[in-house]
């Protein structure tokens, strides 16, 4: 195995990979696949470059940001478009 | 530039019935996605086992001929093959190695972060190992994998007191083809078998 080689092209499709047909991809294999917010909050794209689970709704949310679990009101880390 | 390959050499248990034509095609890329490494052709290897890796493909082709919905052996004749597969290194990935293991742990995570990129989750269910090795073979080029992994034989499953998960066997899996067939250097029919009922 080449470690390097490999991981050069998992970098690769890092950059390249449309996140909108790998999507697609999974979803013939037979994966569902829903929003992941709730409670019809949109979510501004600061979050979106961190991986997010929202786990609650009225008015306050507890987001899981990069594994770590805190609570933040919704003007904070949410925006309405 | 030289180009570094490695040879890899394996044993596949499977029904007679099926020898000629992986004796005059090949072997034939299995679909499955209860399948360890994803699609491809899988073969027992030496590695952590106590048993040969031929003894365990004759193992296999007996215990996956039992049919349990109708409680019976759907085939009685087995044969083993011997398989040479050859491979450039850049496109194999060893996970029997923290680095294989790391780079699948890698890509996963990128995977996962690409499809959260576009606010988007499982409705349900889980991510299969399977479709993150069919996804690294397609977009990576990757072609073999090695690994070990757990198979419950027959003779494990008769002993009630063993639980156990721990990886007991060392297999590869190859997917080196655009069509349904792989590519061998060479394979061959090394062991004939009747199946005692």
């Amino acid at each position: 195995m080449n470690y390097q080689a490999i991981l050069s092209r998992i970098n690769q499709y890092i950059e390249n990979v449309d996140a909108n047909q790998l999507i697609q991809s999974l979803e013939k294999k037979g994966y569902e696949f829903e929003d992941l917010f709730v409670g019809g909050l949109n979510i501004d794209r600061y979050v979106i470059f961190h991986p997010v689970d929202i786990v609650g709704t009225n008015g306050k949310y507890t987001a899981i940001i990069n594994n770590e679990r805190a609570s933040y009101s919704c003007s904070f880390f949410f925006c309405h478009k | 530039m030289k180009i570094s390959k490695i040879e890899f050499t394996g044993y596949h248990g499977t029904n007679a019935d099926n020898e000629k034509d992986i004796t005059q095609k090949s072997f034939l890329k299995s679909s499955s996605r209860e399948d360890w490494f994803g699609k491809g052709c899988y073969f027992f290897t030496d590695g952590i086992s106590s048993s040969s890796p031929q003894d365990l493909a004759e193992q296999w082709a007996i215990d996956v001929a039992w049919d349990k919905t109708i409680k019976a052996y759907k085939y009685d004749k087995y044969v083993v093959f011997h398989t040479l597969i050859e491979c450039e290194r850049d496109f194999v990935l060893d996970l029997t190695v923290k680095e294989g293991l790391s780079l699948f742990n890698i890509f996963r995570e990128a995977v996962l972060n690409k499809i959260r990129m576009v606010n988007k989750k499982l409705a349900k269910g889980d991510y299969a190992d399977s479709d993150i090795f069919d996804e690294m073979k397609q977009s990576l080029n990757i072609n073999v994998i090695i690994g070990n992994v757990f198979i419950k034989f027959a003779d494990v499953r008769r002993i009630p007191s063993i639980r156990s998960n721990l990886p007991n066997v060392t297999m590869f899996c190859v997917n080196n083809t655009n069509h349904d067939y792989i590519d061998t250097i060479k394979h061959e029919v090394i062991q004939k078998g009747e199946i005692q009922i």
